[in-house]
């Protein structure tokens, strides 16, 4: 078999296993969404100054439930989560569904490209 | 309340000049800001207030009592300064002919989580021109979060002072636009009995339902407290207004919150039956107040914000009370109203309004009687004025100076009277026209 047909099929054989790859979000455009959705109870400064909601300055690999000086509900601190891009992924569009007993009052992220780009800007505060 | 001196037991008439005369103001708390760790202009659109957001909505209905977990002082004070100048000269002025400087008020506030899931708004406010001390707005509450069917519920229970300060929207009563006036401005005759005809002369109580963040229903009732009680928290008995058994409040809304916009649509009623001069042998007057509201708020990322909301109120009068002392004319009366503002804000700093009011009913010329500069030569409460005002809010933001301490509002409003009193020239039967009280007030509000 010709390798470049082999290396073609291997290449869609696992994109198929992964399934298909999520947008890469724009930081700029996660910045106005984060000052839309979040800004009201979260904060991204370099001084993980908490509000109604905890600072979210580093949250991407962060365990959740565990910023200093934030009284968390206990769902949150049971979850165990870890705040990866898949896991802000699945919590963002609907965090009551994903967490009942949060203390978050917000219905959502309304879109998923809205999602990828707040998660763009998160990753970039840290 | 009004603390004018008054000479009148017509509360239905004297409620519009009290609401101009000494309008209930609050800024954007900074013991709030202190609590919650917000800034400011997280709750309201503009980083000073009153005009509230979704979330500073959703703050008021949770009691006030939303914190960081760390405990802060729920005490703030504000000062409101003003210029007043009228087109033609205003006797209601202090010194000057026109024109007049004037701390209009100096309020201090307990404003913050008390314990648990119960908070506080409720200010004491030293009144500039009477140069006396009174109880203001109160606004005691309970809240708790719960589920029905695993729809979110916030359960709300106020006890206050004044219907419509415990209300989430800024369309009537305390806290619609515009949000403070000089103590010296003119008021029209008339005004419905809910834009603040019973501020501060009642104690009621009432119980909300917040529902998925959607529906809003709420009832109560109200009292009027003793004399003593009255006199104890400021409140000149002879001057206050007396229930004649309890008056029922009720309300509705429905919002949507989208993020970047939301809306509301609502409805207020309000009934009380009144003893005129205070003396319940007599009969007593009934009123029932209808408020349709809506309101649109265009918030996208804060930094360009379109705010419009409007009421509209028809108000049933059987004044068989008034007339039987010789204050009216007729019994079956109505009176309307209607306002609209609507208000562009840059970066939560420069605000620009443009607001209409209008106010319209049956005439009666014993209960609107011509008067120099606040009476009727028609016998008509028609008023109809607008209103162009530019604010300026240097701080309360994030990155502000000073914060959460420092919050500072620069005002300039114009306002054009199309009629007064039931007439454009002349309204007053002394030779005084609608447009003389057109009128120009600068004034600076700063909280602490």
């Amino acid at each position: 078999m010709d390798r470049a047909l082999i290396v073609t099929l291997a290449l869609l054989t696992a994109g198929a296993l992964t399934g298909p790859a999520a947008e890469a979000g724009d930081p700029e455009a996660g910045m106005d969404a984060f000052a839309t959705y979040c800004a009201d109870c979260h904060s991204t400064s370099d001084d993980m100054k908490n509000r109604k909601g905890p600072s979210l300055f580093g949250i991407i690999g962060r365990k959740a439930g565990t910023v200093p000086g934030f009284e968390y509900s206990d769902a949150n601190k049971a979850t165990g989560w870890v705040w990866t891009q898949d896991q802000l992924r699945s919590y963002l569009p609907n965090p009551r569904a994903a967490m009942p007993g949060t203390k978050m009052k917000f219905d959502g992220v309304p879109t998923g490209e809205e999602v990828e780009d707040l998660i763009a800007f998160l990753e970039t505060r840290k | 309340m009004c603390r004018n001196s008054l000479t009148s037991a017509l509360w239905l008439a004297i409620a519009g000049l009290c609401l101009v005369a000494f309008t209930p103001s609050a800024s954007a708390l900074p013991s709030y800001a202190r609590q919650t760790g917000d800034s400011c202009s997280a709750c309201h659109v503009s980083a000073f207030g009153p005009q509230l957001t979704p979330h500073g909505m959703a703050f008021k209905l949770h009691a006030y009592a939303e914190s960081t977990g760390a405990w802060t002082p729920p005490v703030s004070a504000q000062a409101i300064v003003s210029y007043l100048s009228t087109s033609k000269d205003n006797p209601a002025s202090e010194g000057e002919a026109n024109g007049n400087f004037k701390m209009d008020e100096l309020g201090f506030f307990l404003a913050g989580k008390i314990a648990g899931p119960v908070g506080a708004f409720a200010q004491v406010t030293y009144d500039g021109p009477g140069h006396v001390w009174g109880i203001d707005n109160v606004d005691l509450r309970a809240a708790v979060d719960t589920e029905m069917d695993q729809t979110p519920v916030v359960l709300g229970l106020s006890v206050n002072n004044n219907p419509g300060v415990q209300d989430p929207w800024n369309t009537y009563g305390p806290w619609r636009y515009p949000f403070n006036d000089s103590a010296f401005a003119i008021g029209s005759i008339a005004a419905p009995l809910i834009d603040g005809g019973l501020e501060e002369q009642v104690i009621g109580a009432t119980v909300s339902a917040f529902i998925d963040s959607r529906y809003y229903v709420e009832a109560g009732v109200y009292a009027t407290p003793s004399d003593g009680f009255l006199d104890s928290v400021g409140v000149a008995p002879d001057e206050a207004a007396k229930l004649d058994g309890a008056a029922f409040y009720a309300r509705a809304g429905y919002q949507r919150d989208w993020g970047k916009d939301n809306m509301h649509v609502g409805a207020a009623l309000l009934t009380a039956n009144l003893s005129p001069e205070r003396d319940s042998s007599l009969p007593s007057d009934s009123i029932t107040d209808l408020v349709l509201d809506a309101g649109y708020q265009f918030l996208g990322t804060r930094k360009q914000i379109v705010n419009v909301q409007g009421a509209y109120t028809y108000e049933w009068r059987d004044l068989k009370g008034s007339r039987f002392v010789g204050d009216a004319d007729r019994a079956s009366a109505d009176l309307q109203s209607f306002h609209v503002d609507a208000s562009y804000v840059y970066d939560q700093t420069y605000e620009a309004v443009l607001g209409l009011n209008a106010v319209w009913g049956s005439s009666d010329a014993a209960l609107y009687a011509p008067d120099p500069v606040e009476g009727s030569r028609t016998g008509s409460p028609d008023t109809t004025s607008v209103s162009l005002e530019g604010d300026w809010v240097p701080f309360g933001k994030d990155d502000s100076y000073g914060a959460p301490y420092a919050n500072l509002k620069l005002g300039l409003r114009l306002t054009h009277n199309f009629t007064f009193n039931g007439a454009s020239s002349n309204y007053d039967g002394f030779g005084r026209d609608a447009s003389d009280n057109d009128s120009v007030l600068a004034f600076l509000w700063t909280a602490l």
